[in-house]
């Protein structure tokens, strides 16, 4: 037998570390780090979540203010003023665009039967030509965003036509409808 | 030699192959070292149980080594030597062609297959002499036994004979004698 069969080759240099490493523990040891990464994760996630939307809630009410300061400018008379006005509207245009673009769409109320969800009652008013729990008016636009109701509108409903276009219309049609007016009645005082 | 190259599974960086510790983003990876080198940590453990002589643990330090990484020629070129060591010659033929089949270009397993080649050869020729020497023993021992055998039955007859001829000289003398 030759000496080719002699055991002269070299060893493989390899760290002493990680020869006497464990991976068992050092997976233990990940998958730990992991899970309080992960919690922290959720935790930023929430925080930013509520951060975005005090931000967005800001950008509403300035889109609101810009909305209030158009209206009580009102026609504008000199071309130094139309061009301010214009400015200010193009303005709240931009930040309407920047809203929409962050998906906040405004909820449609108006002309809509209130949905105690997304709005709050600000107001009753009898109304002829419209049903009782109709919305009249906004006194302020409510929004959704991606992650549901970012604010609460704020409205004016109706309680039906008025008492006195209530009478004319009992004595025009009888008796029978009576019965909606205490309620009617209630809901204004309630209102108020 | 060495394998190990190595990027930070953390930072991207490049590990050196002296250490276990990033030196950018200072993250343990002994581990990570550990499972990627153990194919050289189970061949070195083979070569340090061979050189002492304990070569059934070798074989199962290499074993594992080839378990972990299977084409890793020089575990394959040690297994051979482990199994010439141990005279199991078909199994250290096939080791070392496994070698040669994932380093056709490695000098150290041509050479080593042609001695397991001689040496398997010669063992055979020795194997076959031995068993030329024990039949031609045995037939010796037979032809002696045969011989002695014939032997032993000439002399039987030949006693037999003469003992028939003394009995039946002694019977006719008692006839004379009456």
């Amino acid at each position: 037998m030759g000496h080719t069969f002699d055991f002269e080759d070299s060893f493989y240099p390899v760290p002493p570390a990680a020869v006497d490493a464990n991976p068992a523990t050092a997976l233990r040891d990940l998958l730990y780090r992991v899970a309080r990464l992960e919690q922290s994760l959720g935790e930023q996630r929430v925080q930013a979540v509520a951060d975005f939307k005090e931000m967005l809630l800001e950008f509403i009410s300035l889109s609101d203010d810009i909305t209030n300061i158009a209206e009580r400018w009102g026609v504008a008379t000199k071309a130094q003023e139309a061009a301010l006005i214009g400015s200010v509207i193009a303005l709240g245009r931009k930040i309407v665009a920047i809203l929409r673009h962050h998906h906040v769409e405004p909820i449609n109320t108006i002309g809509q039967p209130l949905d105690p969800d997304t709005s709050d009652v600000a107001g009753i008013e009898a109304n002829d030509g419209v049903l009782s729990g109709v919305v009249l008016r906004e006194l302020q636009v409510g929004y959704n965003w991606p992650q549901g109701l970012l604010r609460r509108a704020r409205v004016v409903v109706s309680s039906g036509p008025a008492p006195a276009a209530q009478g004319a219309g009992e004595a025009s049609a009888g008796a029978p409808q009576a019965a909606g007016r205490p309620n009617a009645a209630a809901s204004t005082k309630s209102a108020s | 030699m060495n394998e190990l190259t190595l990027t930070c599974p953390y930072c991207g960086g490049m590990v050196p192959d002296n250490t276990t510790i990033c030196p950018d983003c200072h993250e343990d990876l002994s581990s990570l070292i550990h499972l990627e080198s153990a194919h050289l940590i189970r061949y070195n453990e083979g070569l340090a149980l061979a050189r002492e002589g304990r070569l059934e643990e070798a074989k199962a330090s290499l074993i594992a080594a080839l378990a972990h990484k299977e084409s890793f020629a020089p575990a394959h070129v040690l297994l051979a030597k482990v199994y010439a060591k141990q005279q199991c010659w078909p199994e250290a033929r096939a080791s070392v062609e496994r070698a040669l089949e994932l380093a056709p270009e490695d000098e150290q397993a041509r050479l080593l297959a042609g001695e397991i080649k001689r040496a398997a050869q010669e063992a055979e020729s020795t194997r076959q002499d031995a068993a030329r020497t024990r039949r031609a023993s045995a037939e010796r021992v037979l032809a002696t036994s045969q011989r002695d055998v014939a032997k032993a039955f000439a002399f039987g007859v030949g006693l037999t004979t003469f003992i028939a001829l003394l009995i039946s000289w002694l019977g006719g003398g008692k006839k004379r004698r009456s």
